[in-house]
């Protein structure tokens, strides 16, 4: 038993119900441990209470952008088994250990924005692009080796352009879905066009032909997979006013039931304009 | 926030301490006059000792919003455990006889609230949610859609789908149950490539019913359903499924 979100007496504990709750609310309950969906399809009053939690939850109106610490996959980990990664992964480490060089050799003082710290990993997730003047979060961060700390500058750092590049870079798994319809009849994709740019903070429209009057799930996911918004929808319209960083993005438009439609967008850096 | 600064982590989770104490209200533990009063005592409660423990015992592998919901919860059960506050549950009436205009508040929270569990049921079906959903369809004599029964109905020979779709697509409030589930076996046989019989999809679907009905009828008891008036639930719950709950 996974003593994490169980208690003594065999129920499950509050961690255990709240992991039930979120993995309703992010329609993920395949990926719960065994151990928790049977206790809650033997145990009455366990159920009982994670269905009250979640309905107060939802109620709430409160809801979590990050990806979940045990439902979500790593990004990186999924990367690491694709074989035709490979060959981004050696450039970028080679671009990585070029940056260092040219970092040591300038002989650079530390200073405060830890920008290898940025590099996707489990360890070291990015941090958010504007973070609050006092976040508390970046002081748990743990210390970037000094070596590799950049000197604090007006202008932008050596690596800026290579880390915007990773944000463009293509989902290999999302994009061979792209611009595929996935309902026999009645639906058609109208806007954005595939592949469409924008402004930092435009608003973008969203928009389809569906048939049904059905409720709809639009998200938008980063190049990693990441869900960055979501929203639940009757029309078939919706304007996004979300700002989003510069980067590669996908949205996905799901029934209840099925997948209906997966495009993308770039929002492109003010100056690449 | 949580270990540097609890009083703004509690502060920023204001609106979850709000909901699940409206919440209670709407159910009948508590009445509206007791709203600011419950949710002080759940504020101190949690600066003086609960979020100390959040911070000891939270592990990170959920929501830390989630996790300090179901903390929350558990405050009001106290409350209500403490002062043997007694609910007024709720059967099909509240759900039959007023119209949505004439509801409080409070009434309107309640409602929500049963369609939300509901919802969570389902969800949690995952993989059974399909054959779940359309057998409770059947079982409220709710009016059908062809994608209702899709995909398998798409893969059906077309007299089959032309059977169901001539029965289940108007109404047919008539039908007793024996016919209802002698007429889908065919569509989940096909679906699940096996050779069921309708009687025991009709047991399955009186243990589904059933199962439903205890989650739903809750402890503490919120709600005193029986099979006649889930299936109210389930009409009200199938009418509104287009609108966000």
């Amino acid at each position: 038993m996974n003593v994490k979100y169980f208690n003594k007496d065999g129920h499950l504990n509050d961690q255990g119900i709240a992991l039930y709750v979120d993995a309703l609310r992010k329609n993920r309950v395949e990926q719960l441990p065994d151990e928790v969906v049977d206790h809650i399809e033997n145990c009455l009053l366990c159920h009982q209470k994670a269905i009250d939690l979640y309905a107060i939850m939802e109620a709430s109106g409160y809801s979590e952008a990050d990806r979940h610490p045990s439902l979500e996959p790593q990004p990186a980990r999924r990367i690491a088994l694709r074989p035709y990664w490979l060959p981004a992964a050696v450039a970028a480490a080679v671009l990585l250990v070029l940056s260092v060089i040219f970092l040591t050799q300038k002989d650079l003082a530390p200073a405060a924005g830890p920008v290898i710290a940025q590099e996707d990993s489990p360890q070291n997730p990015r941090p958010p692009a504007n973070p609050p003047a006092s976040d508390s979060s970046q002081q748990e961060q743990p210390p970037a080796p000094k070596e590799l700390v950049p000197p604090r500058k007006t202008t932008p750092s050596p690596q800026a352009p290579q880390l915007i590049a990773a944000n463009f870079a293509v989902n290999d798994e999302l994009e061979s879905m792209v611009g595929e319809v996935y309902r026999d009849e009645g639906f058609e994709a109208l806007s954005p066009a595939v592949g469409e740019d924008f402004a930092p903070g435009q608003p973008i429209n969203f928009a389809w032909k569906e048939k049904t009057s059905e409720r709809l799930y639009l998200y938008i996911l980063n190049n990693q997979e990441k869900e960055m918004h979501k929203v639940i929808l009757i029309s078939n319209r919706f304007q996004l006013d979300l700002p989003l960083d510069p980067g590669l993005y996908y949205w996905k438009l799901e029934s209840e039931e099925d997948l209906l439609y997966i495009g993308k967008f770039n929002i492109r850096p003010a100056d690449a304009k | 926030m949580l270990h540097t600064d609890p009083a703004a982590l509690l502060a920023h989770f204001q609106p979850i301490v709000e909901a699940t104490v409206a919440r209670f209200i709407a159910r009948g533990f508590f009445t509206p006059a007791d709203k600011m009063d419950v949710v002080q005592t759940i504020n101190t409660q949690m600066l003086e000792r609960k979020l100390a423990k959040i911070k000891t015992h939270f592990n990170g592998s959920v929501y830390l919003s989630t996790y300090f919901g179901k903390v929350v919860y558990n405050s009001c059960l106290e409350i209500i455990r403490q002062q043997q506050r007694r609910p007024q549950t709720y059967g099909d009436e509240l759900l039959r006889h007023h119209s949505e205009s004439a509801l409080n508040a409070y009434e309107a929270l309640a409602i929500r609230d049963e369609l939300l569990r509901y919802q969570a049921i389902l969800r949690g079906l995952s993989r059974r949610r399909f054959k779940s959903e359309l057998c409770l369809r059947l079982f409220a004599r709710i009016l059908l859609q062809r994608n209702h029964m899709a995909p398998p109905i798409n893969t059906l020979p077309k007299e089959q789908a032309a059977v169901l779709i001539d029965t289940f697509c108007q109404p047919y409030e008539q039908l007793k149950d024996k016919e209802v589930y002698r007429k889908i076996i065919v569509l989940f046989n096909h679906h699940e490539n096996r050779n069921g019989d309708s009687d025991s999809l009709r047991k399955w679907v009186t243990i589904l019913v059933d199962r439903i009905i205890d989650l739903l009828n809750g402890d503490p008891p919120v709600a005193a359903y029986r099979r006649d008036s889930l299936k109210v639930l389930l009409q009200y719950y199938y009418e509104k499924e287009k609108e966000d709950l």
